[in-house]
């Protein structure tokens, strides 16, 4: 049985995102703290300071306190983590445990290639739309820019019975207005 | 979306033998690497490799003399499984590869609606 699994840390443990018709991941600038940056607004060619989960049902924040990590673009080589400074992307910046963990296995499987992460519009070949999206893979020392399926980011291609990718992303409007369904995070791999 | 039946793959050896993924993988075994060992070996070649799903088998279209498969011109095999998934749901694909005359050519089968298309590009290895 194949499986895919998206997870965030939350300070104690890995927990998975669930299904996706309660929560969306949600991407929200900065006021005094993660906590209420919840959302928060992001202003047009500023990136995201935050992410959070949002209830779809109720558009309330479902992150289990601590909240998920948010990695802020600042430059291709930088990153701000949790409004905390910009710091140069590095081998452990960001870390492990800032990422958003995505596990695949499947049984017989020893080799994945022609991993790839992606962000796309209302079909998968399509850039999103009112939004520009970057991504890096822990330990990148530059960000990516992710637009459908001609512009994406090059992922490891882990051996084993299962593979395990930590990844990033932040997100900036390039208009004014909520940007609620624009852009949609997708993994790919081949695996044998 | 559709419900997804996975793809196995069936393997026929020149010694009579053949292989089925599934039984192989339920046997613990690592399927690819069995089959791909015996014929590295040179204890028997591959006369078939074929992709069966929903009890339909699927081989490569013979109408190009470069795309048939099992052919008279030699090449090699290889497998993939292509798996992916974002909020909107996971996409599922099997496919071989048969590699001749410098070409390598794919069948694909969609795991979830049977849909199988061939890509046929240049070998680059």
């Amino acid at each position: 049985m194949a499986t895919w699994a998206w997870a965030w840390y939350n300070g104690a443990t890995w927990t998975d995102f669930g299904s996706n018709a309660v929560d969306k991941i949600g991407f929200y600038g900065w006021l005094t703290d993660v906590a209420t940056s919840f959302g928060r607004k992001i202003y047009v060619a500023s990136y995201n300071d935050t992410m959070h989960l949002r209830k779809i049902a109720d558009g309330t924040d479902d992150c289990i306190t601590p909240h998920m990590t948010g990695v802020k673009y600042v430059a291709a080589g930088t990153c701000n983590i949790n409004h905390a400074g910009v710091v140069a992307l590095a081998a452990n910046v960001p870390t492990n445990n800032q990422c958003i963990r995505i596990t695949f296995a499947d049984a017989g499987m020893g080799n994945t290639e022609n991993s790839y992460f992606y962000s796309h519009g209302a079909a998968t070949t399509d850039a999103p739309v009112g939004v520009t999206t970057v991504a890096l893979e822990k330990g990148n020392l530059a960000w990516t820019a992710v637009a459908g399926s001609g512009t994406k980011l090059t992922l490891s291609n882990p051996t084993g019975a299962s593979a395990v990718w930590y990844v990033a992303m932040s997100i900036t409007p390039t208009a004014v207005g909520a940007k609620d369904a624009n852009a949609t995070w997708r993994i790919e791999t081949d695996y044998y | 979306m559709a419900e997804r039946e996975r793809c196995n793959w069936l393997a026929s050896l020149s010694d009579g033998r053949t292989f089925v993924e599934k039984e192989l993988i339920d046997a613990g075994k690592s399927a690819y690497s069995t089959v791909k060992e015996i014929v590295d070996k040179g204890e028997a070649t591959l006369t078939g490799f074929r992709l069966q799903r929903a009890g339909i088998t699927h081989t490569a279209p013979s109408a190009s003399p470069r795309a048939k498969f099992p052919s008279e011109v030699p090449f090699t095999i290889d497998h993939r499984r292509r798996a992916a998934q974002s909020e909107r749901g996971e996409e599922w694909y099997a496919n071989y590869i048969a590699r001749a005359n410098g070409l390598k050519i794919m069948l694909w089968v969609c795991e979830a609606t049977g849909d199988t298309w061939m890509q046929i590009v240049e070998d680059k290895k």
